[in-house]
């Protein structure tokens, strides 16, 4: 699930665990809030929620969360359906790493 | 090497952290989530470098990079690649776009010039035409950038030396020199007057770029 090449696999195996602990945790809060600000059409809240989310899920090598936070930037993008899929990736990931 | 990591982000700084952990010959002197509160801490505890993202809710990296007092080298760290050439301007010393891995992270890291030990210096040589000349650092009136020279003003005498504005503003104590522009560093001891855009020194009127005006007006002790 996680992209190998990723920096979290440059750190060691102890590290690795606390920071993946800490990238759930704001991750979880990063999507309540771009869930929030999506419906509010609050675009540039949302753009820099998912800018945020973006590098935590690129520097943890969650490509899928990446690509789809990288969407969310886009004004066109945000919308429901991204969101559908970027909460559901979210699960995905959450479920493969706890 | 001591160095500094301002970034909102937990995760890359958790991870930014762990890499200077495992590098040789550099600590963290402090790792800070507000860009405000670093700029506190670096009041009372000057870094060699600092690795700061650009997109902070509450003060962008740009801005506090103005804010800096002393002359650290700066390495941003960010997600996207449209910054580069106004990092540049800020006299960056390299750009990172996350994801960082570690070998980028370290080849940054060794473009850091650590200045030489002037800390105690009072005098610095000048080469001019044949010959060294030794010159009191405190009787500098000021310093111009010449393109690929600078030119140290002194007294009404003018010694031009081939080097960088960046290693003259390196070699030069930070508590008694500012950089103003991209072309001049001043001496406060010199300054006779401040207006909107200029301030001269001795009896040269020299420019002041918004860039560097707001450091300049925060180190003036005024009324």
């Amino acid at each position: 699930m996680l992209d190998p090449n990723a920096p979290i696999f440059e750190v060691s195996e102890e590290i690795r665990d606390s920071i993946i602990e800490v990238y759930l945790r704001d991750a979880g809060q990063a999507i309540g809030e771009i869930e929030f600000e999506t419906i509010q059409k609050n675009h540039e809240t949302v753009r820099k929620a998912a800018h945020k989310l973006k590098g935590a899920s690129a520097t943890l090598g969650a490509s899928e969360m990446t690509d789809l936070c990288r969407s969310m930037e886009n004004p066109l993008m945000q919308n429901l359906e991204t969101l559908k899929k970027l909460k559901a990736a979210f699960e995905s990931l959450k479920k493969s790493l706890t | 090497m001591h160095c500094l990591i301002v970034d909102d982000d937990n995760t890359s700084r958790k991870v930014i952290e762990s890499f200077v952990e495992q590098t040789e010959d550099l600590d963290l002197a402090g790792s800070f989530e507000n860009p405000k509160e670093a700029l506190q801490f670096l009041k009372k505890n000057p870094v060699d470098v600092i690795l700061v993202d650009i997109e902070m809710p509450e003060m962008n990296g740009f801005d506090m990079v103005d804010s800096l007092q002393g002359n650290p080298s700066v390495i941003f760290i960010t997600g996207k690649e449209k910054y580069a050439v106004e990092a540049f301007d800020k006299n960056a010393i390299d750009y990172l776009v996350k994801p960082v891995k570690y070998d980028r992270f370290v080849n940054a890291l060794e473009k850091v010039q650590l200045p030489d030990a002037v800390g105690d210096a009072k005098f610095i040589f000048v080469k001019s035409g044949s010959v060294l000349v030794k010159l009191d650092i405190y009787d500098i009136d000021y310093v111009e950038s010449i393109g690929d020279y600078i030119g140290v003003h002194v007294g009404g005498k003018r010694y031009v030396v081939h080097t960088t504005m960046k290693e003259a503003e390196q070699k030069l104590p930070n508590d008694q020199f500012c950089r103003i522009h991209r072309s001049f560093i001043i001496n406060f001891g010199r300054i006779n007057q401040i207006e909107e855009n200029t301030v001269s020194v001795v009896e040269k009127v020299l420019p002041i770029s918004r860039t560097y005006r707001k450091n300049l007006m925060k180190r003036m002790n005024t009324f």
